[in-house]
């Protein structure tokens, strides 16, 4: 950490210390009101009949505004008030019809999850005013004082935004969280869920002066992504698959916070926000999706789909500016880039044809450019607030890479030869382990009709 | 004990059980299937007792959980990427494997897991162990068996179509057995006191809710028959001229206003005959290679029909491929949620903002139902005689063999919606809920063959030779009709039918809408592409009848599209065989229709899906409500209800009217068993309408 972070750049339009418009906060107000209106506008008709039709709405519109106010404000105190008051909102939304016994059991586990999460907010704030006598996060981050205290404070806040964004070990409650309406799942998953993310951004420069605190959020944000990737594959349930890859998700924004790549990770969890929404609302269409096909694997076809990875890889690193082979955390998104061309290319390729790797080539490098394109978008449009740090990358890093790498080839592996992996016991053992992990809490299940109403 | 008592026992559980299709083919079902044998009145109190009961054991629960588990895994084909190990060994043998090394199952408990692991994955022997294990007693066996199914009744239902009705049966045929004996062995495991489950069933409870659906039922049918009959019996027929053209629809109930809106506008005649034409067939997409029988389920698809796909579809399967294959990975799903954000973004706020903009756009990307051609070369795969012997039976079947109007059109019909798991509940029941326009594109083709025609000449039925027949498709959520005539000579006769067809789809339109109370923004058209729309149409909802007459004697009646209209002319049918078997194949279609309609409105809770709004999708086959549950087998909360507490449909059996003279119902019912022992236990109401004296009068079954 010897290159001064200019903290200065962080001063926006800082209105008493209480609302602050940076872009981060600019591009969370477009992030709310774009989902949050689409889904409004979606439950309108969706909604239509159900005798908790105004309730919902009334509630939904207070949703917004709380998160609109709640990406601006700067002081703690506001920010706390608002922080709980939105998650009390979404609990209420999540049930939705009280007599229901699941939905009100998932709406019981959301809650004692928030309410652990407010409490570690409200210690990471006493620590911090007790501590730098600061009332908000600019105050915070010029004060530039270095404590214990002030370090726990940091893990409280670390901690915070872990329950909020389903970071594993607190995951539970949106695993089980699928009884509540679509569209609330659509803006649970796209808006209230990121707020883990924005949390850790708003205080992101001074998580940049202390590399170990980087190292926890990396590590349960990689932990996360894993587990969150495999369940996903593993999931026979809509909805269910969808909340697991929302774990995932939010597992490598989280990781990309913990490389420092804090500006990535806005950027992350904005497209990733329209994303989810879409297939939320779009759950009705899940049944035209395709079956995903089995990939044939041989070498030619592996080498060939890492030399067009790798040209994926090289037009998006050459259009954002950044060297190909880096030595800092920068190297995560190309590889990740390197893999997501790898895995079209595999897909696509039939056999050795000069012509068909000659157009795959050309398609790499469009997907390549659109993908540099979006997130160039995104860090231009935060550059000013410095968030963006890429650290140098360390053995800690490199194991966790290798772990992430060695759990594709895992499922690379169990996808292209299922029938060789399933005969050992360990496996089998493997497999029923991570599928009753991955259920949701069992009082959150409806396990008889008679038990549903709607 | 024996095996085959045994096996005598299994049966007999699982003909409590009415069978459920998968969602992509959604075939109504009586519910109450198993109960048939019972009087209506003592099936509402059986409905009560087996599926209505709220104080479910705990354990039972538990052992619920565990099998919707188990089973949504093992089902699933088509969305999770990482499946269920050694599933290709069959049901029980895998599940044992792994069983193993459920604590949910075993409870963490040695001698469990040992007795799992010595068990051999023979359903009976398994049955018989955990019967004589827990000493349930012999004459309890058949009710605990049926309690274990009745329990979790959506998947055993599912259980019940997978074993005994579906058409490819891979290594299901002793699915019933297995997953008998699965139930079985959790509840050996978890609960082991089938006494306590059996007395629980047969605790004395009050069954006043019973007595009043039931009360309910029989004023919403006095009602709408007294009407029904006064209607039909005080109208006088009038004399048909020479008609411009012909339309033979579906009994569908919604054709019935849309063949009115038509014969109104002048010189038409209408037929009604069960949507899939008589034709068995299957279509088969060479593009995505998916096939699917275009049959009623009663019948098994002989023939195959290809369906001529455009170009421009290609692309669009480039990009699924694309996205299936980065989303369902590791790793990659994180570059594809970044890189293509963006423009889901952006149909999210056109889709919102800009309904009329998505909805050009989605028409001009997206090959509808509406366009699907039959490849013509693919229909002379049916064999001459066959294709001799469908066109005879059809059209011999609803009266139409004199009288041959210059254009007849054959209209098949589905529905048109978006985002919606329970598209198929809209489309033509007599395709096995598919679109029929492919059905009906293949009949005009065999009829247009000049060398069946000359045949059908032999057989007695002289086509002119100036006569076209023209396949069409009836999207019966906007009431647009499709013609498919791009291969037909008579363009300015075509025209003059099509401007009136035009006029008829808005004039029933507008009737419609007035009649919903729509406003101006909840016209059809928006209904049928409004991704957010819970209830694009009212599909076949308020159905109460099905009439078998000529239509001459109904065309001037406000059926209210309420009625299956089914074409017949009893002095063609000598025998009564025709009359028999439109009893015993669209009759029991529109039985079934109609007792899903009847149950998924008395309790959407036990017999429906439920909500919309709550829904998950299983393995791209079912519908389950929130986080996890049984299979929501049934219609949803909002195809039968208005709001979450106003039905829209009204409850009541079916009403089956047929104009002939009594003696022959009499030999057309004895030639159908299962419709008079329907109509003798009450399930459905038979009325004879009396030739000679225009009355209609309750046919009594002896």
């Amino acid at each position: 950490m010897s290159k001064q972070i200019n903290f200065q750049n962080i001063y926006y339009m800082n209105m008493y210390q209480i609302f602050i418009f940076d872009p981060v906060s600019i591009l969370s107000i477009i992030l709310t009101t774009v989902i949050g209106s689409c889904v409004a506008i979606f439950s309108y008709r969706f909604m239509g009949g159900d005798k908790n039709f105004f309730r919902f709405h009334f509630l939904l519109s207070l949703l917004i505004l709380d998160g609109v106010f709640l990406s601006i404000t700067d002081n703690f105190l506001l920010f706390f008030i608002l922080w709980i008051f939105l998650n009390t909102i979404l609990v209420i939304l999540m049930i939705h019809k009280f007599e229901w016994v699941a939905a009100v059991e998932s709406g019981k586990l959301a809650l004692k999850n928030f309410c652990l999460g407010a409490i570690f907010l409200g210690l990471a704030f006493s620590l911090f005013y007790l501590e730098t006598s600061a009332n908000s996060f600019s105050e915070l981050i010029s004060c530039g004082k270095k404590s214990i205290n002030l370090d726990i404070g940091l893990i409280f806040l670390i901690l915070t935004a872990f329950v909020q964004s389903a970071i594993f070990p607190f995951h539970k409650w949106l695993i089980s969280s699928s009884n509540a309406p679509t569209p609330v799942c659509a803006i649970m998953h796209a808006g209230i869920i990121n707020g883990g993310g924005i949390l850790l951004t708003k205080a992101a420069p001074v998580y940049l002066d202390r590399p170990d605190l980087l190292n926890i959020i990396f590590l349960f944000g990689l932990i996360s992504c894993l587990i969150g990737s495999i369940w996903k594959l593993m999931q026979s349930n809509t909805k269910r698959m969808l909340a697991s890859s929302t774990m995932g998700q939010m597992g490598f924004m989280i990781a990309q916070c913990g490389m420092g790549l804090f500006s990535s990770a806005i950027a992350h969890l904005l497209w990733h926000g329209f994303f989810k929404a879409y297939l939320f609302l779009s759950i009705g269409s899940s049944l035209e999706e395709d079956k995903n096909n089995k990939p044939n694997l041989n070498i030619s076809v592996i080498a060939q789909s890492i030399v067009l990875g790798g040209i994926c890889a090289f037009v998006f690193s050459h259009t954002l500016q950044r060297p190909f082979f880096s030595k800092d955390s920068s190297i995560i998104l190309t590889i990740t880039c390197l893999i997501f061309g790898a895995q079209i290319a595999v897909n696509f390729l039939k056999g050795k044809s000069i012509k068909q790797f000659f157009y795959l080539a050309i398609a790499m490098s469009v997907i390549g450019y659109i993908y540099a394109i979006v997130i160039h978008l995104v860090e231009l449009f935060t550059s000013s607030a410095g968030l963006n740090y890429y650290v140098p990358i360390n053995g800690f890093h490199l194991s966790c890479l290798l772990l992430w790498l060695l759990a594709f080839i895992f499922v690379l592996l169990i996808r292209s030869y299922p029938k060789f992996l399933q005969q050992f016991s360990q496996y089998q053992r493997f497999y029923v382990y991570m599928l009753n992990k991955s259920q949701p809490a069992p009082q959150t299940i409806t396990s008889h009709r008679t038990n549903y109403h709607y | 004990m024996e095996e085959l008592v045994l096996k005598d026992f299994i049966r007999k559980s699982w003909n409590k059980i009415a069978p459920f299709w998968p969602i992509e083919n959604l075939i109504s079902v009586n519910p109450l299937q198993g109960f048939e044998e019972n009087s209506f009145e003592d099936a509402l109190i059986e409905n009560e007792r087996y599926f209505n009961r709220k104080d479910i054991p705990k354990d039972l629960l538990i052992i619920n959980q565990i099998t919707i588990k188990w089973l949504q895994v093992f089902f699933d084909e088509k969305q999770s990427v990482i499946g269920m190990p050694l599933k290709e060994q069959g049901f029980l043998k895998a599940i044992l494997k792994l069983l193993v090394f459920d604590g949910t199952a075993h409870l963490n408990k040695d001698e469990n897991r040992a007795f799992i692991r010595k068990l051999r994955p023979e359903p009976i022997e398994i049955i018989s162990l955990c019967l004589r294990e827990m000493s349930v007693e012999l004459e309890q066996i058949e009710v605990f068996c049926t309690l274990l199914l009745t329990t979790l009744p959506g998947w055993a239902s599912f259980i019940s179509y997978k074993s005994f009705w579906e058409k490819s049966k891979s290594n299901h045929f002793i699915l019933n057995e297995e997953y008998l004996a699965f139930r079985i062995l959790l509840f050996y495991l978890i609960s082991k006191s089938p006494a306590s489950l059996i007395s629980w069933h047969q605790k004395e409870i009050e069954f006043t809710k019973s007595k009043e659906q039931f009360e309910k039922i029989q004023n919403n049918e006095t009602a709408y028959q007294k009407n029904l009959f006064n209607l039909l019996q005080n109208q006088t027929s009038s004399n048909q001229k020479k008609s411009k053209a012909q339309f033979i629809f579906c009994i569908d109930v919604r054709s019935e206003p849309m063949r009115k809106a038509i014969e109104n506008l002048g010189d038409y005649e209408t037929f009604g005959v069960a949507g899939f034409f008589s034709l068995p067939i299957e279509v088969h997409s060479k593009c995505t290679q998916n096939s699917f029988a275009s049959c009623p389920v009663l019948l098994k698809p002989d023939f195959s029909i290809n369906l001529k796909e455009k170009k421009k579809r290609k692309f669009i399967q480039l990009f699924r491929k694309f996205y299936s294959s980065t989303k369902y990975s590791i790793i990659s799903p994180f570059a594809l949620a970044e890189s293509t954000g963006f423009f889901w973004g952006l149909f999210l706020v056109v889709k919102s903002f800009f309904p009329a903009l998505s909805q050009y756009f989605s028409r001009k990307c997206m090959e509808s139902t509406i366009e699907q051609r039959v490849d013509l070369e693919s229909i002379s795969t049916i064999p001459f005689d066959k294709r001799v012997d469908f066109a005879y039976n059809l059209l011999n079947g609803i009266g139409l063999v004199k009288d041959f109007a210059p254009i007849i059109v054959f209209c098949g019909h589905g529905g048109q919606t978006l985002n919606n798991p329970f598209r198929t509940a809209l489309d033509c029941g007599a395709c096995g809920g598919r679109p029929g326009g492919i059905n009906a594109q293949t009949i005009a083709s065999i009829l247009n063959d000049q060398k069946i025609r000359q045949l059908l000449k032999i057989k007695g039925i002289k086509i002119p030779e100036e006569t076209v027949f023209v396949g069409a498709f009836h999207n019966t959520t906007t009431d647009h009709i499709h013609l498919f005539d791009e291969n037909c000579n008579q363009k300015s006769r075509l025209d003059l039918i099509k401007k009136d067809l035009a006029k008829a789809a808005d004039i029933n339109r507008s009737t419609r809408i007035k009649n919903l109370g729509y406003s101006k923004k909840e016209h059809p058209f928006f209904r049928a592409g409004d991704w957010s729309q819970p209830r694009p149409e009212w599909g076949l909802a308020k159905n109460g009848s099905l009439i078998v007459a000529p239509r001459a004697l109904s065309r001037d009646v406000d059926l209210g599209g309420r009625s299956f209209l089914h074409s017949y002319d009893y002095t063609l049918d000598e025998d009564a065989s025709v009359l028999s078997s439109i009893l015993s194949a669209p009759g029991l279609v529109a039985f079934w229709i109609n007792s899903q309609y009847l149950f998924s409105t008395l309790n959407n809770v036990i017999h429906g899906a439920g909500s919309k709004i709550t829904k998950n999708i299983i393995g791209k086959f079912a519908i389950v409500q929130g986080n996890d549950s049984d299979i929501m087998n049934g219609l949803p909360l909002q195809s039968v209800y208005k709001t979450d507490v106003e039905p829209y449909h009204e409850s009541m059996r079916l009403s089956i009217i047929i104009y002939a003279p009594l003696e022959h119902i009499q030999k057309a019912l004895d030639g159908t068993l299962k419709i008079k022992s329907l109509c003798l236990k009450e399930w459905i109401h038979l009325f004879h309408w009396d030739p000679q004296t225009k009355l209609i009068n309750k046919f009594t079954v002896c």
